[in-house]
């Protein structure tokens, strides 16, 4: 009886794994219980990212809640803009394949692209990073030091 | 003798000048998409896509006031949205929030509206918005929205705030922003 159930979850997963079905979760409960079955970079309950670009220096992350919810900040210094921080709820995400679809609370969706070991948006790379290594960054990003381009000073502060 | 030592030094300051300034310069600025007789700069998503990653698909990019005096105000969030919409009245500024900043309806609201007014603006009527996040953690933020029919497009401005309560002057101040468009 054991064995035909192994056997059954087995097909089923590999089916849906075949099929491309997507792979979605909405809080931390959900998350439990398809954890196996999503990329190895997403198994961690967090996801801390990185980039660098000509322009800016940004972090981000998708991180539990104390509701067990789960939340989508960014933080970035950009040479004109000066420090942004943005933020949102999110309602669900859904992997297929190697994207990534990520529906805010506010009902927009964006989709990340599996990349090896980061996540590519629209043509900017975004390394998956430790918690330590993005809190390293928050404080350059907070600090004003981050200026990639050697820009002018930052006007911008929210 | 003269001559040579003239272009010599030229040449130098050239190389030391382009070192300088030439490799390590700030990337282009964007074009401003609309006209404003404030002095604004302007970032596009369209050259800094990752500006863009948590907004809504309406974002065009951030509009700069460094000279505000309100914190909350120096940067505000530029979008045009594709929608139908032939005169500004409330119910149009509703359905503009609630395309960026999510539905105030439903079992689980994203935001919560707490004030619409119109007003006049040489594009005709235009309209302002206070709203609240809602369920958001740890600090929901509050934001104030301008709205009206510019240039024949639904354009909107979006400042956000982390503080609670309206600062002074901040109703006054963007509305002024919109009405200094051209």
């Amino acid at each position: 009886m054991f064995m035909r159930n192994t056997a059954f979850a087995l097909i089923m997963l590999f089916s849906a794994t075949a099929l491309g079905r997507p792979v979605c979760f909405t809080d931390v409960a959900s998350y439990n219980q398809v954890k196996s079955q999503l990329p190895a970079s997403m198994r961690n309950g967090a996801i801390f990212i990185g980039t660098k670009t000509d322009s800016l220096k940004a972090t981000a992350s998708i991180a539990p809640n104390s509701a067990g919810q789960f939340n989508f900040s960014m933080i970035y210094r950009h040479w004109l803009a000066g420090k942004v921080e943005d933020a949102g709820r999110i309602r669900e995400i859904c992997v297929s394949g190697q994207q990534v679809k990520i529906t805010l609370s506010t009902g927009t969706t964006k989709t990340l692209e599996l990349k090896g070991r980061g996540f590519a948006y629209q043509g900017n790379l975004l390394s998956v990073i430790s918690r330590g290594e993005s809190r390293s960054l928050t404080s350059e990003i907070h600090a004003g030091n981050g200026g990639s381009a050697g820009g002018s000073a930052s006007t911008g502060k929210k | 003798m003269k001559k040579s030592f003239l272009m010599t030094t030229i040449c130098l300051s050239l190389l030391l000048w382009t070192t300088e300034r030439g490799f390590s310069q700030s990337p282009p600025r964007d074009k401003i998409p609309f006209s404003t007789s404030e002095t604004v700069d302007y970032v596009a998503e369209k050259s800094d896509p990752l500006i863009g990653l948590l907004k809504a698909p309406s974002f065009r990019g951030v509009v700069m006031r460094s000279n505000s005096q309100l914190e909350s105000l120096r940067l505000i969030d530029d979008h045009v949205l594709s929608l139908k919409i032939k005169k500004m009245d409330e119910a149009a500024c509703r359905q503009v929030t609630q395309a960026i900043l999510g539905s105030d309806e439903g079992e689980k609201p994203a935001m919560k509206i707490s004030k619409v007014e119109l007003f006049k603006s040489r594009f005709g009527e235009a309209c302002e918005v206070e709203a609240q996040e809602l369920n958001a953690d740890p600090q929901p933020r509050r934001f104030r929205l301008v709205t009206g029919l510019y240039k024949n497009e639904v354009r909107a401005f979006v400042a956000n705030d982390k503080n609670p309560t309206a600062r002074e002057g901040e109703s006054e101040e963007l509305r002024k922003f919109y009405k200094s468009l051209k």
